[in-house]
C-alpha cells in the first residue's frame, strides 16, 4: 500500500499547464539539407572504436609470448633500418607474405592499407632524392612498407593492453606505460562520448541546420570538456587510492622450455642478417 | 481504437555475434503509456536505439506510423528528419545529449531547424522553461547544471520538437529525491494529457503508476507482457 501511495498524484505538487502546442500535432514537412558531414564523422569514429573493440577480443593464447613478439618485431625493424642490400628485405617480405596468406581478406586489407599508405607517402617525399641520388634511395619506401606491415601485424595479433604490459618486462619506465594505458582507455571513452553527442545531434537535426560547423564545434567542445572532467576525476580517484607518482607494472617470469626456442629464433635472425649483409 | 504508432514484428538484433534483442513483437498505440521493465543489460537501451533508427533490426520488421523503417528508407533525408522529429528520445545520461552554449539555445535548437519564426521559437522556449520550472537557468551553460537540471533541460530540448512519442531511458537514474518526484509527476501529467510515452526502467516502483502498461524484458533479451 505504501508503494502505491508513492504514485498518488494528489500527494505531489501538480505541474504547471502543459503548453497548448504540445497537445496538438505539428503539420511539418522538413526541408532538404546536407547530412553527409554528420554520417561521415559518426562512421569515422565508429570505425576506430570497432577497431579498438576488436583489438580487445583478439585470442591471446599463443605459443609466442607478447614480450618475445615485441623484442622480435623491434629487432626486425632495427635490422630493416640497418640493411644495405635488398636480399635481406626480400627474404623478410617473403616471410611476411607467407604469414599474410594465412589471414582472411578483411584482415589482409587491414594490414596492407596502412603499409601501402606509408610507403606511398614516403615515396612522394623522396621523389626529389631519386633524381639526385639514383635508385638506391628507393629502398627507403620498401623499408617503410616492411616496418609498417610488421607493426600492423603485431597490433592485429596482440591486444594493446598486453603490449603495454609487456613493455614493463622490457624495463620501459612505468609512468610511460601508465600514460599509454590511460591514453588507450580515454580514446575509447571519449570516442563513446563523441558518438553519443553526435547521435543526439543527428536525432535533433530535424530541419535545415544553418550552423553545421557550429554544431560540430559544440560537440567537439563538449568532448573536450568531458575529457578534462574525466582526467580530473581519474587523478582524484588515483590520489584517493594512494597514488604518489609511482606506478608499478608487475611482471612475473618463470623459466619455460619455450624460451630456448625464442632464443634460437633471435639468434637465427641475427646470424642471417650478419651473413647476408656481410658485417 | 487508437492508431498504432509503433509496431515491431519478431525483431532481432545482434552485434559481433552477441544477441541483444530476440523475437521482440510489440504494438504501441497513440496515447499509450508503456513501461519497459527489466534488468540491466536486458536490451532496453538497444531497443530504444532501434526505435530511433540509430541501429536496424538484423531480423524481423519495424513499423512507425505504418511506415516500415529500414536503413535505406532513412537515407531519404526528408523522411529521416520527419521521422526523427516525431520521436523525442531523452538519453539515460543527459550529459551526452546537451551540446549548446546555453539552456535557451539547447531548447531552441530543434525549433530553429524547423524554420519557425524567432517569435514562435521564443514563445516555445519560454513556455517550456516555465513548464519545466527552469526559467532561471535560461542563460546558463548546460554542463554547469546539476543532474536534475540537466535532465529537465534534455526533456525541454526534446519536447521543443513537439514529438508524437516521448521515449525516456532510465529517467530518474542518479537523481535526488526531489528531482525524481518531479520527473515522476511530469510523466504522469504528460500521460494524462494523452501523449504517447515509452519509459525504460529497471525500477519496479514504476509499475505501480496509474494507467501504465508494463512490458517486461527478460535476461534472454526478449519481452513478456
Amino acid at each position: 500500500m505504501k508503494e502505491k501511495e508513492q504514485f498518488n498524484v494528489n500527494n505531489k505538487q501538480p505541474h504547471r499547464d502543459i503548453p497548448m502546442w504540445l497537445l496538438q500535432n505539428d503539420d511539418y514537412l522538413p526541408q532538404k539539407d546536407r547530412e553527409r558531414y554528420l554520417s561521415k564523422t559518426l562512421l569515422g569514429i565508429l570505425g576506430r572504436l570497432i577497431h579498438f573493440r576488436q583489438q580487445m577480443q583478439i585470442q591471446t593464447e599463443s605459443f609466442f609470448s607478447v614480450t618475445f613478439k615485441l623484442i622480435y618485431v623491434f629487432l626486425l625493424i632495427f635490422s630493416i633500418a640497418l640493411a644495405h642490400t635488398i636480399t635481406f628485405l626480400l627474404l623478410l617480405l617473403a616471410g611476411l607474405l607467407a604469414y599474410i596468406c594465412l589471414l582472411d581478406g578483411r584482415q589482409i586489407l587491414s594490414l596492407l592499407k596502412p603499409a601501402i599508405g606509408a610507403m606511398v607517402f614516403t615515396f612522394i617525399i623522396i621523389v626529389p632524392a631519386i633524381f639526385l641520388q639514383g635508385t638506391i634511395v628507393m629502398l627507403l619506401p620498401f623499408k617503410v612498407f616492411l616496418s609498417t606491415l610488421l607493426v600492423a601485424a603485431l597490433s592485429r595479433s596482440t591486444p594493446f593492453y598486453l603490449i603495454t604490459k609487456a613493455l614493463g618486462g622490457l624495463h620501459v619506465p612505468s609512468v610511460f606505460i601508465m600514460s599509454l594505458d590511460l591514453t588507450i582507455n580515454y580514446i575509447v571513452l571519449l570516442g563513446n562520448t563523441a558518438i553519443d553527442l553526435l547521435q543526439a545531434l543527428k536525432l535533433r537535426s530535424v530541419g535545415r541546420n544553418t550552423g553545421k560547423y557550429e554544431s560540430m564545434g559544440n560537440v567537439l567542445g563538449m568532448t573536450f570538456l568531458k575529457s578534462q572532467e574525466y582526467a580530473k576525476q581519474t587523478h582524484a580517484a588515483m590520489l584517493c587510492r594512494g597514488f604518489t607518482g609511482e606506478y608499478h607494472v608487475v611482471q612475473q617470469h618463470h623459466w619455460q622450455k619455450k624460451y630456448i626456442i625464442y632464443t634460437m629464433a633471435i639468434m637465427l635472425l641475427l646470424v642471417l642478417f650478419i651473413h647476408i649483409e656481410g658485417y | 481504437m487508437m492508431n498504432s504508432l509503433i509496431k515491431l514484428l519478431k525483431v532481432q538484433y545482434e552485434y559481433e555475434d552477441i544477441k541483444a534483442l530476440t523475437d521482440i513483437s510489440l504494438n504501441i498505440a497513440e496515447g499509450e503509456f508503456v513501461l519497459l521493465s527489466g534488468p540491466n543489460g536486458a536490451g532496453k537501451s538497444t531497443l530504444f536505439k532501434l526505435l530511433n533508427g540509430l541501429i536496424f533490426p538484423t531480423g524481423g520488421e519495424y513499423f512507425f506510423a505504418d511506415e516500415k523503417i529500414t536503413a535505406d528508407k532513412l537515407k531519404d533525408i526528408v523522411f529521416a528528419k520527419k521521422f526523427h522529429k516525431r520521436i523525442g528520445y531523452v538519453f539515460q545520461n543527459p550529459d551526452m545529449q546537451l551540446f549548446n552554449h546555453t539552456v535557451y539555445d539547447e531548447i531552441a535548437f530543434g525549433p530553429r531547424q524547423m524554420g519557425l519564426s524567432e517569435i514562435e521559437i521564443k514563445n516555445r522556449v519560454e513556455q517550456l522553461l516555465t513548464f519545466l520550472d527552469i526559467e532561471h537557468l535560461s542563460q546558463r551553460a548546460p554542463y554547469h547544471l546539476s543532474g536534475g537540471e540537466k535532465k529537465k533541460t534534455a526533456i525541454a530540448a526534446v519536447l521543443s520538437l513537439n514529438p508524437d512519442i516521448l521515449m525516456m531511458d532510465e529517467p530518474v537514474n542518479g537523481l535526488d529525491e526531489k528531482s525524481r518526484d518531479w520527473i515522476e509527476q511530469f510523466i504522469m501529467d504528460f500521460s494524462k494529457a494523452g501523449k504517447t510515452l515509452l519509459i525504460a526502467s529497471h525500477d519496479k516502483a514504476w509499475q505501480l503508476m496509474p494507467g501504465v502498461r508494463v512490458v517486461n524484458f527478460t535476461s534472454e533479451h526478449t519481452i513478456i507482457e
